[in-house]
């Protein structure tokens, strides 16, 4: 362990986030994070999905292939459009109030 | 008058908790249907509601830890403010059964949290293969299993349950134990070898908030 087992506060996670953004100077760049975060939230679920159904053999290889390029395309899209938004990988993310965050952090 | 819910506890908590909260405000006892909530009163809510200030997280966990080292509490998410005392006579009126059950299912309980991350990013498959592709991510996720169940073993008994959650680059593990098992956990897991090229955080103990059934009202 790097280090001890002491009571830390996650402060981060405790913090209000800030929310949307949507006045007409960055209209854009908070619509396109609430889309983003949704599209990175369905390919993380297609993704386990896909692994999920490769393991337990009911794909075909053709279909493995094309669904591993589709979800790898879906990936490099997804940080293509962020990068034009200036948004970063921690910013495709949704503070949901009292259930937490919309992925992992 | 605005209110600033910390958390709740049995009714039979102790009469001794931290008298200074959030911004500096009283810290008051308030009990309602068999509980005891601990609130914070103020004619606004600007203290707790101004641009997320550490600080004011901070004295908030003050408050939650001070109380958690002797009693079970449930914690509330900061900052739930409620617009008086009628709304918290209201909320509790209706929540005071789920959190009676969760206190006495849940009051010898503590969660201690293992952060286990990758020193360096996770790569991403580059390859033009779609099947290369699932497969390396495969990969990736099977080694992130092999290290919680090493983790597991290694804690063996102490623990009551496992909670694991993925990460882009980890997995966080939170256990579930009794109160007097902890010191057990901890020795448990100095002995436990950390794989290379990965480091680990712990912390706790904390009321066991990652256990709790997601309330469906």
């Amino acid at each position: 362990m790097q280090e001890s087992l002491e009571p830390k506060p996650e402060l981060e996670a405790s913090l209000p986030q800030s929310r949307i953004d949507c006045t007409p100077d960055n209209i854009e760049q908070g619509l396109a994070k609430l889309v983003l975060s949704l599209m990175e939230l369905l390919r993380q679920l297609l993704e386990r999905q896909a692994i999920r159904r490769m393991e337990g053999g009911s794909l075909t290889d053709q279909q493995i292939e094309d669904m591993g390029q589709a979800l790898m395309k879906l990936e490099a899209k997804i940080h293509e459009l962020a990068d034009h938004f200036s948004l970063s990988p921690a910013d495709l993310n949704l503070d949901l109030g009292p259930i937490g965050h919309l992925l992992e952090k | 008058m605005p209110v600033l819910v910390y958390c709740v506890a049995e009714a039979s908590a102790p009469l001794n908790w931290p008298r200074t909260g959030v911004g500096g405000l009283p810290v008051y006892r308030v009990e309602h249907s068999g509980l005891a909530v601990f609130v914070s009163r103020d004619s606004t809510s600007d203290v707790w509601t101004r641009p997320a200030g550490r600080e004011s997280v901070l004295e908030f966990h003050q408050v939650l830890r001070q109380l958690f080292q002797s009693v079970s509490i449930l914690p509330f998410r900061f900052p739930t403010i409620l617009s008086g005392d009628r709304e918290l006579a209201a909320h509790l009126e209706s929540a005071s059964q789920r959190y009676k059950h969760l206190l006495e299912k849940y009051g010898t309980s503590v969660q201690l949290e293992v952060l286990v991350s990758a020193l360096e990013k996770p790569r991403t498959p580059r390859t033009e293969s779609g099947t290369e592709y699932l497969r390396t991510r495969k990969n990736q996720r099977n080694e992130w299993n092999e290290i919680v169940a090493g983790l597991e073993a290694v804690a063996g008994s102490a623990v009551i349950e496992w909670r694991v959650r993925s990460l882009p680059k980890g997995v966080r593990c939170f256990a579930r134990l009794e109160r007097d098992s902890v010191e057990q956990f901890n020795a448990a897991i100095k002995t436990w070898k950390l794989p290379a090229g990965c480091v680990a955080r712990g912390s706790g103990p904390w009321p066991v908030t990652e256990f709790f059934p997601l309330d469906q009202s």
